[in-house]
């Protein structure tokens, strides 16, 4: 995910999100907001929303085929990440390619995030290209992403699976594949329609997914570690051509 | 021998001969009959010998005429009779030719002893001017013709002492018919009940038909009759009687008591017509006219002369087709089944049915046929669904709505020859009877038909209970309705099959007295297959889907439901992988360890699901509580910014 200079003009706009970055997301918006709209309900049938909610859809087993469809979808997109992160990691080099690696920093900038919110510490932290709120949310995804795939996989294929694994993993495989849903949606609707929709200065939505672009300005007061870097990798490029 | 010898024999027999004629014309002498002598060629009827002259002891009666010949001059009448002897009959001989009918030996004169009948009137000639006829004899005040029998209505008895062993044929000798025949008895005008009954009350009076030898009394009981609906309504003995319009009464055409019988009941139809029109096809007419002479005509049931109302009490309608060897076992039957027994203890309980409400009293169509049967559902409803009569008895006015719904109706109604059963298959006919009290009597009633099924049943935890009379496991009915019995066989059946289980297995006191849990429908709903069906159910209430997701009776059997310690039973855990493999074929044998087998999740029957429904308590309050923590300071910092820059512009 590289980040460049679009354009001399002012103002200036950083290019934040390549293209298939935000394909992807867009894949994971569709994707993840379906299999929480044909999941939930199933998890919680006993209630009356869920079953006019399925069906409504059309019934318990269209919900289960189009769930079934869109979980294909996610990990089709799963897949593409894991290629696209594969060839920024080992074939582009690209500069940020660990940049989503969690490390002490990220712990010590949460803390202190809460410290400034609780008003113990005056100033909030200066973050790199992604923040720790980011990095949770991504690994979270991350967490969540193997826990549904294979929880789902055993609930999709029973019979398939207790070949090699005890029958009873499948009731199990189902309380985690709704315990997960459950905390990844709940997350999701907490964490990160706040931060993307609510949170200071993103209110009411944060277009830099869509779009791409980030605001110079924002760029310096979100991520100024990595805007400052930016700026002297350019001074660096600069003095090389002259 | 000489000629001279010759003529001298044949003179001599000559001068016998001679001599012989000579003698008996001198005999003959003196008397000649006093009277012809044709036809009264037995002379010693009227001449006993010992009358005779000694000397004509001996004598062949062929030859008394030799000497005795007829009188010269037959002088009329009867020249030579001694006067005053031999009176003159006063009155005609022609068809009084039996004279000593009434002119006994022990009356006539001592020296008539031993004459032959015949020869009365060789003496007793016809006189020839007719004298009237003695006072003491009287004219029959009635036309004789017709009415020959004299001595049925004049028997011997009340007949004079000097009429004794008088033959009837001869009544009409002395008696007459009057010339102008007094109105009473009328031969022609109205027939009126006295007229009757001046002979019929008579006792002991009785006819003998011919074609058979029975005798009948044709006496009527006085009493009876008057006390009779046609007594008490004015009815005449011809009102019944068409064919009698006087004395003497027509020959009756009836060869036999039986024919007889039959034939009144078409004086019946004179005034009934509209029920001898309504039972022209009912099965007794149609046996009678097929030759069957025992079937009940009107006075089988009806009585004759004593008819009293039909139905006083009701109780009297049954016993009347049970009576004389008729329809006795049945009645028999009928009293013990629960409608006969309620009327037996309440003889004019108009709401409990009695033969002829169900068979008609005398329409009476052949209840053997296939559309008696058919249409017996409809029959029944005629009380069953009356709130007025069913109520009374603490019975339901819905079972025949409800088993136009069932099954069995409904498939008679695609086709009528359907074998399912109508009410009388299950209830019995003449034993009808309620099934309801007992359950054990129900199944074993479904089990004619439904045999095999209820053997399987009776292999199960169920079935044997019941045997055993335990009132708590369903028998056929419980599942299945009694009269609304559902066609088991189609989705709304197998879809609200876990909720039929469920009333029972839901029940915790009940469950608990079998050491069963009552969670096994709430866990059921939990898993997949009862999440599958509850949804389906909510989603296609009228089940237009099939929904094929595993019910109840897909693991446990459906007849045939043992305990899963059973190791017959198919849910017992050694059997459990080939239920699954019912619907999961491929399922190795491991799958079968997914079920979780009814009980809620605990940590020692489930303890992966257990760790992992733990797992995810703790971590999702855990988690999303601290992300709405770091929210909510932010937004709380996010306030207080702004008041604070606010404060600072």
């Amino acid at each position: 995910m590289s980040t460049q200079q679009m354009s001399t003009e002012k103002p200036r706009t950083f290019i934040r999100f390549d293209l298939s970055a935000r394909i992807e997301h867009i894949l994971l918006i569709i994707s993840f907001g379906m299999l929480c709209l044909t999941g939930l309900p199933q998890k919680f049938h006993n209630y009356a929303w869920a079953q006019s909610l399925m069906n409504g859809m059309g019934g318990i087993e269209t919900v289960q085929t189009v769930h079934h469809f869109f979980a294909y979808m996610m990990g089709i997109e799963t897949v593409y990440h894991v290629l696209a992160l594969i060839r920024s990691i080992f074939i582009k080099k690209s500069p940020n390619r660990f940049s989503m690696i969690p490390g002490l920093k990220d712990i010590t900038d949460a803390l202190r995030h809460l410290g400034y919110n609780l008003g113990l510490v005056k100033e909030l932290p200066k973050y790199d290209r992604f923040n720790w709120k980011e990095k949770v949310e991504y690994w979270a995804l991350v967490w969540g992403t193997i826990v549904m795939f294979l929880t789902g996989a055993i609930l999709m294929w029973p019979e398939i699976i207790t070949r090699w694994l005890p029958g009873y993993v499948i009731p199990a495989a189902k309380a985690a594949h709704g315990g997960e849903a459950l905390l990844a949606f709940l997350a999701i609707l907490i964490w990160h329609m706040y931060n993307a929709h609510l949170a200071q200065g993103k209110m009411p939505l944060d277009t830099t997914i869509f779009t791409g672009k980030v605001s110079e300005e924002r760029m310096r007061h979100e991520y100024p570690l990595e805007y400052e870097r930016i700026l002297a990798r350019e001074k660096k490029a600069e003095a090389k051509k002259a | 021998m000489r000629p001279q010898t010759r003529i001298l024999t044949a003179v001599l027999l000559v001068a016998l001969l001679g001599a012989t004629l000579l003698g008996v014309y001198v005999f003959a002498q003196g008397k000649p009959t006093p009277h012809p002598i044709a036809g009264r060629e037995q002379c010693l009827m009227c001449h006993p010998t010992s009358k005779l002259p000694a000397d004509h002891a001996n004598r062949p009666e062929a030859s008394c005429v030799f000497c005795h010949p007829e009188a010269p001059a037959q002088a009329s009448p009867t020249p030579g009779t001694p006067a005053g002897a031999a009176p003159q009959t006063p009155h005609p001989i022609a068809g009084r030719e039996q004279c000593l009918m009434c002119h006994p030996t022990s009356k006539l004169p001592a020296d008539h002893a031993n004459r032959a009948e015949a020869t009365c009137t060789a003496c007793h000639p016809e006189a020839s001017a007719q004298p009237p006829m003695p006072p003491q004899a009287p004219q029959t005040p009635h036309p004789i013709a017709g009415r020959e029998a004299c001595l049925t209505c004049h028997p011997t008895s009340k007949l004079p002492a000097d009429h004794a062993n008088r033959a009837e044929a001869t009544c009409t000798a002395c008696h007459p018919e009057a010339a102008a025949p007094t109105p009473q008895p009328t031969p022609t005008g109205p027939m009126t009940d006295e007229g009757c009954l001046a002979c019929h009350a008579k006792p002991g009076l009785s006819y003998t038909f011919p074609g058979c030898g029975e005798t009948v009394s044709l006496t009527v009981d006085q009493a009876a009759l008057s006390q009779s609906v046609h007594g008490k309504a004015g009815i005449t003995c011809t009102g019944c009687h068409t064919n009698i319009t006087g004395y003497p009464h027509p020959k009756l055409e009836a060869q036999d008591c039986r024919a007889f019988t039959v034939s009144r009941a078409e004086a019946c139809a004179t005034c009934h017509a509209e029920i001898t029109e309504a039972q022209h096809d009912s099965i007794h007419y149609r046996l009678l006219r097929e030759g069957n002479r025992d079937v009940p005509t009107c006075v089988e049931c009806h009585g004759g002369h004593d008819i009293t109302p039909p139905g006083e009490p009701r109780y009297k309608l049954s016993q009347t087709c049970g009576q004389d060897g008729c329809h006795t076992s049945i009645l028999d039957t009928y009293a013990k089944s629960a409608h006969g027994s309620v009327i037996a203890a309440e003889k004019d309980n108009p709401y409990v049915p009695v033969c002829e409400d169900c068979h008609g009293a005398h329409e009476m169509p052949d209840p053997r046929t296939g559309e008696f049967r058919a249409a017996s559902p409809e029959l029944c409803a005629t009380c069953h669904t009356d709130p007025n009569v069913v109520a009374r008895y603490g019975l339901s006015t819905d079972v025949y709505r409800d088993y136009r719904d069932g099954i069995h109706a409904q498939l008679r109604e695609k086709d009528p020859n359907a074998q399912t059963p109508v009410c009388t298959d299950c209830h019995g006919v003449h034993d009808v009877k309620g099934l309801r009290k007992s359950t054990l009597a129900a199944s074993e009633t479904c089990a004619h038909c439904h045999t095999a099924i209820y053997g399987e049943y009776k292999q199960g935890v169920h079935g044997e209970a019941l045997i055993t009379g335990n009132p708590d496991v369903p028998g056929c009915t419980y599942c299945h309705g009694a009269h609304k019995i559902p066609d088991p066989n189609t989705p709304q059946f197998r879809i609200g099959q876990p909720d039929l289980c469920a009333s029972c297995h839901s029940d915790a006191a009940l469950m608990a007295k079998y050491g069963l849990s009552h969670d096994v429908y709430v866990t059921y709903t939990q898993e997949f297959h009862g999440m599958t069906v509850q949804l389906y159910k909510t989603k296609w209430p009228s089940a237009s889907i099939y929904c094929y997701e595993a019910v109840c009776t897909d693991c446990h059997g459906i007849h045939e439901i043992r305990s899963h310690t059973d190791p017959k039973s198919s849910v017992h855990p050694d059997n459990l992988i080939y239920a699954c493999r019912k619907c999961h074929p491929d399922a190795p044998a491991q799958f079968a360890s997914a079920w979780a087998g009814h009980y809620k999740v605990t940590r020692e029957r489930a303890p992966l699901t257990y760790y992992v429904n733990l797992f995810y308590t703790i971590l999702i309050p855990l988690l999303i509580g601290a992300m709405a923590f770091f929210v909510l300071t932010d937004i709380g910092r996010r306030i207080v910014n702004h008041f604070k820059r606010g404060k600072a512009s």
